[in-house]
């Protein structure tokens, strides 16, 4: 073995190019991974799903184009022109000047292939490598040679000759061939050399110092750059990509704020507001100028100046919201999560947060004004107007604008719940102490859509396979994944989805550990059906969708009846929200016999068995009966003893409704009320 | 006397024995602190005592209960007499007297006497069609987690004269999950689930 320095400046530039072709090979595969994931073309996505709604700023030619596709551009152009590129450039220059200048040819004369030097198959047999052998000699044979060639030329033909013979002698002769089987040469084992691609003089000579302060400087000093930059960042930012201060503001507003006030959308933008992301990246605005800006842009008014201020901060929001969200859960807020969700989707679809007109105001050119002066509130009840009415109620007077405001008005997903059950997989009954899940079966359907279509039970039946036992949730991936939702005013594409929570409704909390639940996949083929093929309800022609949202905790041991409440809302669109009660009913399994054991061990037969059975339930009947009897007997009393109060009868004529006319029972519950008091009254007199 | 806490200016009054913040100061959580920490100081020098009484049912003003009682009977008897604005006036002059009550006394004892001020309140609210005012009395009752189906009762009714039919639709709906065959409930349900429906332009 030996070690040779690189002296004659020869093996450098392979090693050099080696690394080099590995770190820019594996850069420019992330940089070109950046750059298609984020240029998703959104209206070819949106164009193959059927249902979709592909219209954005351009196409909808709104004041704010050129600044929102100058906003989307200059992301891009941040990503495509960015220190990376720089990195990639120069890197690929110097791997093609070191390939073109300091390579030379590799010389093969060291590598020994007998096949290739005799020119044969490698399964020739003996006998055409004589052949070949034969010829081969014939012609090169240092005395078949030309008398003109040259001194030169006469060696390199010796040496042809030699090689020749060594290929034959290799695939021939016993001991040559051993020779190159073993060690890869006919003439035995061969010197190995390992190179080290510094020259000698660097390493031994009187300028290693410079080599030696070459490895300090970048070991001594570069990487614990390197290392304590990227700790920084860890430090300074949280998992989810937030800074710290900004979490760290978020959890104390939460937790010093008024008990008895709720927070608003509009306090969870207040409080994005004061994040680091917003001040520091917009040092020459101030909290107040920032919030300005936000409601001119929810009010839709469109400002030139401010225009890319505006953009770039809005398209901030939503990740700070859904940061706030998750702490906020953590926490164990109720009212808070819903009124993020409420502001990031005021955000997305550029419509203030209050007021109850904003089903009509997600909707692109309307007047806000002359919208929130008349009583209509839903898309529902405006699509069953005249174009003549509904240009009223809009105040839109364009034909043109008007096609397009009810073509998107009438592809926004309306969710119709059908069933919303829980489940426990293999199980007709939810027992206790088991995993289980909800299982929602709804139906998509446009606004414009009337009445609902009668659905056959067996279409609700999931068949259970194995895969579904393991992980019922898998349906939900299963189903397309929902379009790029119609957000013309923000300067981002976004996916469409449901997010939200499940509540207990005893306390009105999140589910323990329940994480936000997000739907975001959903056939919406049925926004294209007409009202007649809607109504008829077909299967194939009406698909009806499901999804199964996970309950993290295992069922109560205690048989009974629990409240839950599913909220879900949609990321962009108004009217569409899921908000619904779930009852889980808890039953004992009824005890699994083994009909035939027991016979056998009983002695019994069948009908004996079902008049066992029978005569089961009559006895528990009775039973049941007195003990309701007993109850209802306590009720009494209690009742009796409470009225002291007599109760206060009135009617509710005058109340505007008319509903309301012919009800005649009463609010008041003055006496339970007074019972309470009293029962305070008489424990205090008794101490 | 004026200390600089935390960044901001504080004055007091070493005859009042009050903290306040310096005038023209625009601080108003910290005022509202402020407040209350001086209702607490003024009650404890009033008290004349170094410790205040602990909050038991024998240091509860019983005085003031028979007061208030009697305050809630007059309310019950306009209410059935039909004067539901003297009734609504009458409640929250006893809520008023409960309010006033002193601090230390038993936190237990003012909400058990609080509840049916504030429900009957509501309900006098909902007669005389304030529905915000309604509103905001069942809404605290539920934030006090007083889960009386009635309470939810109140708060649904009251949004549904909001026109927040979603929201009272939500409400009606709790309400069942602890009372499931309230007749009640269940007839608000339906009616105002028929209007959502109408609001829909599902049901002309």
């Amino acid at each position: 073995m030996e070690y040779k320095y690189d002296d004659e400046g020869e093996w450098w530039p392979y090693f050099v190019i080696a690394i080099l072709t590995f770190v820019v090979g594996l850069v420019f595969i992330q940089y070109v991974h950046r750059i298609v994931s984020s240029k998703e073309d959104v209206a070819t996505a949106n164009n193959s799903v059927k249902g979709s709604i592909s219209e954005d700023s351009e196409t909808l030619d709104l004041p704010h184009k050129d600044a929102i596709s100058a906003q989307k551009g200059r992301k891009m152009s941040n990503l495509i022109f960015n220190k990376t590129l720089v990195f990639l450039i120069v890197g690929t220059v110097l791997i093609i000047v070191l390939v073109a200048f300091f390579t030379k040819e590799m010389d093969l004369s060291t590598v020994f292939d007998p096949y290739t030097i005799l020119g044969v198959g490698v399964s020739a047999s003996e006998k055409e490598i004589k052949a070949k052998y034969r010829k081969l000699s014939l012609q090169y044979h240092p005395d078949k040679v030309s008398r003109d060639l040259t001194e030169k030329g006469k060696q390199e033909m010796e040496a042809l000759y030699i090689r020749i013979t060594n290929a034959y002698k290799a695939l021939t002769d016993e001991v040559t061939k051993e020779n190159f089987l073993k060690y890869g040469h006919p003439d035995g084992k061969q010197m190995t050399v390992h190179g080290i691609a510094i020259p000698q003089h660097w390493v031994e000579g009187k300028y290693s110092w410079i080599f030696v302060g070459f490895y300090f400087i970048a070991m001594g000093i570069f990487m614990p750059i390197i290392v304590g930059r990227w700790w920084d960042d860890v430090k300074s930012h949280t998992k989810r990509g937030i800074h710290v201060d900004t979490a760290a503001m978020f959890v104390r507003n939460i937790a010093t704020r008024v008990p008895g006030r709720l927070i608003a959308p509009l306090d969870v933008i207040r409080w994005c507001i004061e994040s680091e992301e917003i001040r520091s990246g917009f040092p020459h605005l101030d909290a107040d100028a920032v919030f300005d800006l936000i409601t001119g842009y929810l009010n839709r008014s469109y400002d030139e100046n401010v225009a890319v201020d505006t953009l770039s901060i809005v398209s901030k929001l939503p990740s700070l919201i859904d940061a706030l969200i998750e702490i906020s859960i953590h926490l164990k807020c109720v009212d808070i999560p819903l009124s993020a969700l409420e502001a990031k989707r005021a955000i997305v679809a550029a419509v203030k947060p209050t007021g109850k007109h904003q089903d009509l105001l997600q909707l692109p050119y309307v007047d806000a004004k002359v919208v929130e002066a008349q009583p209509v509130k839903r898309l529902g009840k405006l699509l069953t107007l005249e174009r003549d009415e509904i240009k009223k109620v809009l105040g839109v007077s364009d034909d043109k604008k008007l096609d397009t405001i009810l073509k998107i008005a009438s592809h926004i997903p309306v969710l119709r719940i059908l069933k919303a059950e829980f489940r426990v997989s293999g199980e007709a009954i939810v027992p206790p102490g088991a995993a289980c899940h909800i299982v929602v079966n709804f139906l998509v359907k446009s606004a414009k859509l009337k009445s609902c279509p009668e659905i056959d039970d067996e279409r609700f039946i999931e068949e259970e396979s194995l895969d579904l036992l393991i992980n019922p949730l898998k349906t939900n991936e299963k189903q397309p994944e929902l379009p790029y939702a119609c957000a013309p005013y923000f300067p981002e594409y976004i996916r469409n989805n449901w997010s939200g929570w499940l509540f207990q409704q005893s306390d009105g909390k999140v589910v323990e550990g329940g994480s936000t639940f997000v739907l975001g996949n959903m056939d919406l083929s049925n926004l294209e059906v007409s009202q007649d093929i809607w109504k008829a309800g077909n299967e194939g022609d009406v698909v009806l969708g499901t999804f199964k949202v996970p309950f993290t905790q295992p069922t109560p041991q205690e048989p009974g009846n629990y409240h839950f409440r599913l909220i879900l809302k949609n990321n962009a669109y108004y009217g569409c929200d899921i908000d619904i009660p779930i009852t889980m009913t808890v039953e004992n399994a009824p005890p699994r016999i083994n009909k035939e054991k027991f016979r056998k061990l009983m002695g019994e037969n069948e009908e004996e068995l079902d008049e066992d059975s029978d005569s089961d339930s009559d006895i528990s009947d009775p039973e049941e009966d007195s003990l309701a009897g007993a109850l209802a007997a306590m009720r009494g009393q209690s009742t009796k003893k409470s009225s002291k109060v007599e109760e206060v009868t009135s009617d509710v004529e005058e109340v505007e409704d008319e509903d309301f006319s012919d009800n005649e029972s009463v609010f008041t519950d003055i006496n339970t009320d007074t019972e309470d008091e009293g029962d305070f009254e008489e424990s205090k007199t008794k101490k | 006397m004026t200390t600089v806490m935390g960044g901001f200016e504080l004055v007091y009054d070493p005859k009042t024995k009050k903290v306040s913040l310096p005038e023209g100061t625009d601080l108003p959580d910290i005022k509202l602190e402020l407040e209350q920490l001086n209702t607490l100081t003024s009650e404890l020098i009033s008290n004349g005592n170094e410790v205040p009484p602990p909050p038991s049912q024998e240091s509860f003003n019983k005085d003031m209960s028979k007061m208030i009682m009697k305050m809630y009977e007059s309310g019950v008897g306009s209410f059935r007499k039909g004067d539901y604005e003297a009734a609504a006036r009458q409640f929250s002059l006893g809520i008023e007297m409960i309010v006033r009550r002193l601090k230390f006394e038993a936190f237990q004892g003012t909400i058990q006497e609080l509840t049916p001020f504030l429900m009957s309140r509501a309900d006098a609210y909902l007669k005389t069609k304030e529905y915000l005012k309604a509103f905001n009395d069942a809404d605290l009752l539920l934030n006090m987690q007083i889960n009386a189906p009635d309470n939810f009762l109140r708060r649904g009714v009251s949004n549904y004269f909001l026109e927040n039919y979603e929201d009272a639709r939500a409400d009606y709906q709790r309400g069942l999950a602890f009372a499931e065959n309230n007749e009640r409930l269940l007839s608000e349900l339906e009616i105002c689930l028929d209007k959502i429906l109408e609001e829909n332009g599902d049901k002309i």
